[in-house]
């Protein structure tokens, strides 16, 4: 048995040395000689041990091409028990997979069930009194990396055995790269045959093709598929995505899901969709999915109370038609945080009598047109005169969303104030104007500030030149709706006048959301604590744009508005099993909060492992569901914020890769691939048991490249370098004469 | 008919007739020479005064002193011979081989056969040829003059290399055959067709020509493809004068080959020292004038230290 059979091949080239051998045989050059007198029985004897010493290097030169070929060939010993005689300690990492497409159930089984099968059978020549050792790597994908049971591998075979059989399939998707990673690692240096097995399903999307062609040869490793067949396979119906509606729902606003299905199998499908907020069953629709389709069920809710909300999305038993091997993905969760009407306390740089020279009276107009009395924006005013007295820490409580219009400057205890505010969850919008002084501005940033300062960038001069808005971040949630042009076009808006916004140095440039036709930042976000600050680099009056006067100005400003009103909700609401999930924290009792599993397991967050990075981070997010942040205090434990976990969509794809990808993917160097699910064991017995000849042929292959050419070269020298006669006997003649 | 002078080639004799061929033994020789004898006769340079005893030619009687003192007294006079040489030429088969060098060992030897004749034929001295194959095949006397000269390069003109060779059987018939001393001169490349003719049997005609007060040179042509046996590869070899073929890898056997040579050639070296002999090899890729000059050179010098 050889694992590379092709290199067989190289074996016809055995034949080179034969041929040339004859071909120099056969082409006998005839001369005329003087004589013979010399060409005695010695002289036969002589011609006839080099015809024989010819040959013997001839088959030497075609066994060191037939060794060369044949160890390239990977040839496999198939002897039982050959390990045992020769005493050959064994040390088996066993790679199962447990993610999410493991729990496919087949008419033989749960995946799952038939991998522990798998996994078991390849322990099973392993032995304690040998020596032997053997490891667990589970091979989702999860945070930390993949997960080793045994590290170092352990003598302990029934332990590892138990721990097979005590696995369970989880949400995750799979990185077989960094369980075969994390598997040599944990094999290392150990003595012995090294061995690394993985029982998947082998999803292409497991790992990146050509990945394991670099690896160490010297560690064998087999791949044992338990995928379904093409039969068994067919059938999954998935929720792939739930889509919302828009940025955020606010109180007693209809608010719509759109939950996205897509049929996997070869036959049509009628599915039954719930909608679930709690534990309440509150909407179900009905769908037909064409195979190979999606198709998009929607859902619309008013939410009475502001507040977190949890639910989910999942396809009703009852009203199921036809085969779901997959039941990891026929549920999909999501939370959402329900707004209040936004409340937002605008400080007005230039007040004016005259309502539309006003410096707030675009967007007054703004955040109230289209009312329906349900939910209004409510707007609190302050003069800068007043801000001594007006602006106090029980006003910003109310106020999530300050806006500083035209202000010329703000004394450090207001700035403080602010700092505090954002840093808690709130919102900052600065708009600029004729009013702004940039040198006092200025001195917000530094390393004297809280988190540096709360400007995204500091202020330039003033730049009095024409332009347009010319690019806009279309990835940004608030801007999004531009790009494809549903909410109307900000290209159409004219710049006359604006500061030239300077980008503070480590800022991320994808938080410049605008710029104009110069190329220059004109609305910049950056993250504060738990909250955010935009600055915006002219006026949100018609002063110096005509921003105001532009159709897509009313839901720029709602749009930015209901942004900053909800940045402290934190925004990993869809984040996939196995991700690092960041929670925003300000800068005050981040230590004190705690995050209750959706299996009820309580788990504490943890300081990113970037220092650079703010925040807190989750990194054990295995189970698909809904995590609830707390905030530990004397009453036990009050809720911060929610977050989910869904299965990844690619685990729902279960037929992506035939054996012919699968060997490209994983490369046929050192690979036994056994893909017959019925026989795994038998499989597992040969491949096991096969013992890698390929190194003491190369051994073999050295040794006699070291014989050939010293031998060639002492042939050579023995013919070629022959007594000097003529000079010597002419110097004796010269002198006997 | 054009003149004979294919062997004469006159750069390589105006080098050879500064030289002079020092004899190492004094030979009788039938005219005067510059070769001093050791029989004392009747020449122009007078000896001494010795008594008439009958028997003597009347004609030697010096009649003056007969007048003075009347008593009868010859005249002796010290008598200058010639060199009596003979060139002895094996113009068998192998003799025809060529591979390396310029020329044939035959058309090699035929030109140092022919420079060292017009050398004599300066010299006024008597030379001969003896061309042979299995056996002794042509004998031309030696004898002074320009004519035998040219009688003899016109022989060796029609040489033709064929035949097996016997050397061995034909010095023997050489040694027997001459009557006189001479110096012999034997050009051949000593290689015999017959096994048992070895080294030995060669060493021993040659003894037999010392054993008859010849003085003896041996010239042994060789080409240098017989030196070196360059050949590679799978070879057939055949034997110019017996056809015999044997197949053999040439560059395996080489080693072999070369071995032989040199003790072959050791054993004819050694055996021509201890007898006397003189012996010289030649690669024929070698020009012959400078061959045979720095052999002459080295006899000449030999011998005036040897008189001195």
């Amino acid at each position: 048995m050889f694992a590379a059979p092709l290199f067989l091949l190289g074996l016809a080239a055995a034949a080179i040395p034969l041929v040339l051998h004859l071909r120099r045989a056969r082409h006998v050059r005839r001369i005329t000689f003087s004589h013979t007198r010399f060409f005695d029985e010695a002289f036969i004897r002589s011609a006839r041990r080099a015809r024989i010493q010819d040959r013997l290097l001839m088959l030497l030169r075609m066994a060191l091409i037939c060794l060369f070929a044949t160890a390239l060939a990977r040839p496999l010993l198939s002897v039982p028990g050959l390990g045992g005689l020769t005493g050959d300690r064994r040390t088996v990492a066993v790679i199962l997979d447990d993610s999410a497409s493991m729990s496919v159930v087949t008419e033989r089984g749960v995946l799952l069930d038939r991998a522990r099968d798998a996994a078991l059978a390849a322990l099973r020549d392993l032995s304690t009194t040998r020596g032997d050792r053997a490891t667990l790597v589970l091979a989702g994908d999860r945070a930390s990396g993949a997960q080793v049971l045994f590290d170092p591998p352990t003598t302990d075979l029934d332990g590892v055995r138990q721990a097979i059989r005590g696995t369970t399939p989880t949400g995750l998707a799979t990185d077989l790269d960094a369980a075969v990673a994390a598997g040599r690692a944990a094999l290392g240096q150990a003595s012995g045959r090294r061995d690394i097995v993985v029982v998947s399903d082998l999803q292409a999307s497991a790992f990146a093709p050509g990945a394991f062609e670099k690896a160490d040869p010297s560690i064998g490793v087999c791949f044992v598929s338990v995928r379904p067949t093409e039969t068994e396979g067919a059938g999954n119906v998935s929720i792939d995505a739930i889509r919302f509606g828009a940025a955020r729902p606010m109180r007693a606003i209809p608010y719509t899901f759109r939950i996205l299905i897509t049929n996997h199998g070869t036959a049509p499908v009628q599915r039954a969709v719930q909608f679930v907020i709690g534990d309440e069953i509150l909407a179900r629709r009905e769908e037909t999915i064409e195979p190979g389709r999606s198709a998009i069920v929607r859902f619309v809710h008013r939410f009475a109370e502001p507040g977190w909300f949890a639910g989910r999305v999942g396809f009703d038993p009852a009203g199921q038609d036809g085969r779901d091997v997959q039941p990891a993905d026929d549920e999909r969760h999501f939370v959402v945080h329900v707004g209040a009407p936004l409340e937002v306390l605008a400080i007005n740089g230039a007040p004016s009598r005259i309502p539309r020279h006003d410096e707030l009276f675009f967007l007054r107009a703004a955040l109230a047109a289209g009312e329906d009395g349900v939910g209004r924006p409510i707007v609190d005013q302050i003069a800068p005169t007043e801000l001594t007295t007006e602006l106090t820490t029980e006003r910003l409580e109310k106020r999530p969303v300050v806006v500083l219009a035209n202000v010329a400057d703000l004394e450090p205890a207001q700035v403080a104030l602010l700092e505090r505010h954002v840093d808690d969850g709130g919102g900052l919008l600065i708009a600029l104007g004729d009013r702004a002084d940039a040198e006092r501005y200025n001195q917000w940033v530094g390393d004297h500030r809280l988190h540096g300062g709360l400007l995204p960038a500091r202020l330039g001069g003033r730049v009095a030149v024409e332009s347009f808005v010319a690019s806009i971040d279309s990835e940004h949630p608030v801007m999004a709706p531009f790009a494809d042009g549903r909410l109307g076009y900000l290209s159409s808006v004219r710049v006359r006048e604006r500061f030239d916004l300077v980008l503070r140095q480590g800022h991320d440039p994808e938080g410049v959301m605008m710029r104009d036709s110069d190329g220059r930042p004109l609305l910049v976000e950056r993250r504060f604590g738990k909250g955010r600050v935009l600055l915006f680099a002219t006026t949100v009056d018609r002063d110096w744009s005509d921003f105001p006067l532009q159709p897509a100005f009313v839901p720029t400003v709602y749009r930015l508005l209901t942004y900053l009103a909800g940045s402290g909700a934190g925004r990993a609401d869809f984040a996939h099993t196995g991700q690092i999930v960041t929670l925003a924290t300000s800068i005050h009792g981040a230590a004190a909060h705690r995050v209750v599993c959706p299996d009820g397991t309580v788990l504490f967050p943890e300081p990113p492992s970037d220092p650079s990075q703010r925040g807190m981070v989750v990194s054990t997010t295995e189970i698909s569901g809904v995590y609830r942040v707390e905030r530990v205090d004397a009453a036990g434990g009050s809720l911060v914020q929610l977050f989910c976990t869904n299965t990844p969509r690619r685990e729902s794809r279960l037929d992506d890769a035939d054996e012919a990808t699968l060997r490209e993917h994983v490369g046929d160097s050192n690979l036994v691939f056994i893909d017959d699910g019925t026989d795994i064991g038998a499989a597992m017995q040969t491949a096991r048991t096969g013992r890698g000849l390929w190194e003491q042929l190369l051994i073999v292959a050295l040794l006699v490249c070291l014989i050939e050419p010293w031998w060639a070269n002492r042939l050579t020298a023995r013919r070629g370098n022959a007594p000097k006669v003529a000079t010597q006997a002419q110097s004796d003649s010269r002198e006997a004469a | 008919m054009p003149e004979p002078t294919r062997y004469l080639k006159p750069e390589a004799l105006a080098r050879l007739k500064n030289l002079g061929l020092a004899a190492r033994l004094v030979v009788e020789g039938l005219f005067a020479g510059q070769h001093k004898s050791p029989n004392r006769g009747f020449s122009i340079e007078f000896a001494e005064h010795r008594q008439y005893t009958p028997g003597i030619d009347p004609r030697h009687i010096d009649w003056k002193v007969l007048a003075r003192r009347d008593k009868y007294y010859v005249k002796q006079y010290e008598e200058q011979t010639n060199l009596r040489c003979l060139l002895l030429l094996d113009a068998s088969a192998s003799m025809g081989y060529r591979d390396g060098g310029s020329m044939t060992k035959l058309e090699y030897a035929c030109f140092c056969a022919a420079s060292l004749a017009y050398l004599m034929q300066v010299q006024h001295d008597a030379f001969g040829l003896i061309t042979c194959r299995e056996r002794m095949e042509h004998y031309m006397p030696a004898r002074q003059g320009h004519g035998h000269l040219r009688m003899l390069l016109e022989r060796l003109e029609s040489l033709e290399p064929r035949g097996r060779t016997s050397l061995p059987r034909a010095l023997h018939e050489v040694a027997e055959r001459l009557g006189r001393r001479a110096l012999v001169v034997v050009l051949a490349d000593l290689f015999s067709t017959d096994e048992g003719d070895g080294a030995k049997a060669l060493i021993d005609a040659l003894s037999h020509l010392r054993h008859r007060k010849h003085e003896v040179v041996v010239l042994q042509m060789l080409d240098p493809s017989e030196l070196t046996f360059p050949f590679g590869d799978a070879t057939q070899i055949e034997d110019m004068e017996t056809n015999d073929v044997i197949t053999a890898d040439a560059e395996a056997v080489r080693r072999h080959y070369l071995e032989s040579l040199d003790a072959y050639l050791g054993a004819i070296r050694s055996g021509c020292l201890s007898r006397g002999i003189g012996y010289a090899l030649a690669d024929t890729s070698e020009p012959f004038d400078r061959f045979l000059g720095a052999y002459l050179g080295r006899r000449h010098r030999l011998a005036m230290s040897r008189s001195a």
